[in-house]
């Protein structure tokens, strides 16, 4: 007996493809919360072009090579690159990664890694943050100010440090975070930041 | 054209090219779940203006061009048009290009396998992704197969679409360095498919069993892809092999059949010689891999057709090779059986209990083989609690059966 397989399956039939847009409405509501929290259609479109122009393989592969060789890329001040995508990469170390922070190797390793975020002209900001013992949390509850001593949650891994950079996507963004001297011991979580800063207001599109 | 016509020329582009036009809308805005709205909105424009105006002499192009004009109107509703036109302008040049030129539009599937297989995403979202968009299955037989309510699925799918838009996940290849990791992650997808397809499976029409066949025509599709990527081959070898022995798994009155005591008469020759030819075509490569390993072990077995005995010590051999690079619990236990099967049962048993025991004890095939082998030893008592374990442990009431009899000493 001959086993039909997937000549037997009936492929894919415009009913299906309406069946899933209707799927989607089922879901549009689940859609349509994760749609306003997380992204303004503005930015999807102007993120959607940005891509577009940006995802040259090349320009990516440039920028890391004069970041890793140290070349600072030709760039105009003037003729800056529209802001795409910026991504924090938070740093999650335990105790005795802090208990490191005064080791010599440990320090150099953390400037040549910023050295490399600059060279590559990716980076934004940043720093190494001092241990959690050093911390005090504020907050503010019907108008009286709560000031206790260290970090609120009880945990093991504690936020080390932050960069700030300014990639094209999250495959960039990540090659980053491997870079990180940390990565090889903590954990380097890669969060896309939404489309405002503090310092600049709303994202304008270019 | 009548009208049951035109459903028909829709139905034809759209198990044609359902996949590519994905491809090609989300490689260009980053977008799945906005290209699907786009599409899905130019079917419907299809179904309408197509039994009017006849069928356009390039469907694809024609839908493209809808799509765009879609994505416009989105634009507009959304007061954001200023801010996308260069975006959209773009995708109305390609496409024009498109309808001018080109028979086909480029074809942008294997950056959308990578997006679906990228290790950002849910590594429970990869699979059910990659076989919404590329053959565009069924979300709800997609939610059936994966034991999980549709509602649920589609959740997870809509993350998944979120993430690759908002972290911006780029539809590119990946480079030399990354790229055999990120193959791993494509290849491991769509094996996950199959054997969501595999598992528990009786009724040929059943909604899993047309998963196998969906995971093998996503296969076929990465070969043609990637056509020097001997793993590519590997994997469509190694599922044609498994898919060509489905109706003999059972016996007619559904009693479960293991492998090396079924009918060779009831496999599919066509299935297993196009196996062999990818085998064959991967081997070509000088490059050995997992799955191109686990294809090989497959092919020993297929041999049995034709010479009637199985080559165990080959399959030992095969197996060797096979921990060396993908030391997981199935292969292990495998070659544990083989070592047995070629005539070293106590080096089988050994091999058996170097296993941590830890990763055993949920593992089905793990009790089974420490029954078959603990039976090879003439030990029954033992041999009977392996097997019923390994009976308490399967969802499949025909091998349970089967197990439950071994246990017994029925068989």
């Amino acid at each position: 007996m001959l086993v039909t397989g997937t000549s037997k399956r009936i492929g894919l039939s415009i009913a299906t493809i309406l069946a899933q847009a209707g799927a989607r409405v089922a879901v549009s509501e689940a859609k349509t919360v994760a749609k306003a929290s997380i992204c303004h259609p503005v930015m999807r479109f102007a993120r959607a072009r940005g891509n577009f122009a940006q995802m040259s393989k090349c320009t990516v592969a440039a920028r890391h090579y004069c970041g890793v060789v140290g070349i600072l890329p030709a760039r105009t001040k003037t003729k800056r690159k529209p802001v795409i995508m910026k991504y924090a990469l938070l740093v999650h170390g335990s105790q005795e990664y802090f208990d490191r922070g005064k080791d010599a190797a440990y320090i150099a390793a953390g400037m040549a890694y910023g050295e490399a975020l600059r060279a590559a002209g990716v980076f934004v900001g940043g720093a190494g943050l001092r241990s959690p013992q050093t911390a005090t949390t504020v907050s503010v509850r019907d108008g009286k100010r709560h000031v206790h001593d260290g970090p609120y949650a009880e945990t093991k891994e504690f936020l080390g440090g932050f960069a700030i950079i300014d990639v094209p996507n999250l495959d960039a963004a990540l090659e980053w975070a491997a870079r990180h001297p940390a990565a090889s011991e903590s954990s380097i979580e890669v969060r896309p930041l939404a489309g405002f800063d503090f310092s600049g207001g709303a994202k304008k599109p270019s | 054209m009548s009208e049951s016509a035109t459903h028909a020329a829709i139905e034809t582009v759209a198990r044609n090219s359902y996949g590519r036009l994905i491809a090609f809308l989300a490689a260009r805005s980053g977008d799945v779940a906005g290209a699907e709205d786009a599409l899905g909105d130019a079917f419907v424009a299809a179904l309408e203006r197509w039994p009017v105006d006849g069928t356009p002499q390039k469907p694809e192009a024609w839908l493209l061009h809808a799509a765009r004009n879609r994505l416009i109107d989105a634009a507009r509703r959304n007061q954001i048009r200023q801010h996308s036109e260069k975006f959209l302008q773009q995708l109305a040049e390609e496409a024009q290009t498109v309808a001018a030129t080109h028979q086909y539009f480029p074809d942008e599937r294997l950056k959308l396998l990578f997006v679906c297989a990228h290790p950002a995403i849910d590594a429970a979202a990869r699979t059910p992704l990659m076989l919404q968009t590329v053959p565009g299955v069924d979300a709800e037989r997609i939610a059936s197969a994966f034991l999980v309510s549709p509602a649920a699925m589609a959740q997870r799918l809509v993350r998944a679409k979120n993430k690759i838009r908002d972290a911006a996940i780029p539809f590119c290849l990946p480079d030399p360095p990354e790229w055999d990791e990120r193959i791993f992650f494509v290849l491991d997808a769509i094996y996950s498919a199959y054997t969501a397809g595999w598992e528990s499976v009786i009724e040929v029409s059943s909604t899993p069993h047309a998963l196998a066949g969906d995971a093998i025509a996503v296969g076929r599709t990465l070969v043609q892809l990637m056509p020097a990527e001997p793993e590519a081959h590997g994997l469509l070898a190694l599922m044609l092999h498994c898919e060509a022995r489905r109706a003999a798994r059972y016996t007619r009155n559904g009693e479960f059949v293991p492998l090396d005591q079924q009918d060779t008469a009831r496999w599919s020759r066509p299935m297993i010689d196009e196996a062999e030819n990818h085998l064959l075509s991967a081997a070509a490569f000088k490059r050995m891999g997992r799955y191109q390993l686990e294809a090989a072990i497959q092919s020993v077995h297929a041999s049995r057709a034709v010479s009637g005995c199985i080559n165990w010590q080959e399959i030992v051999l095969l197996y060797e090779g096979l921990v060396q690079i993908a030391p997981g619990i199935g292969s292990l236990v495998g070659r544990a059986v083989a070592l047995a099967q070629a005539g070293k049962p106590a080096a089988g048993f050994a091999a058996l209990e170097d296993i941590p025991s830890s990763r055993v004890a949920n593992y089905q095939p793990y009790w089974a083989a420490r029954g078959h082998l603990l039976q090879l030893l003439k030990q029954k008592d033992e041999a009977q609690k392996a097997f019923t374990r390994a009976a308490s442990l399967t969802d499949d009431p025909a091998l349970r059966e089967y197990l439950f009899k071994r246990s017994a000493g029925r068989i």
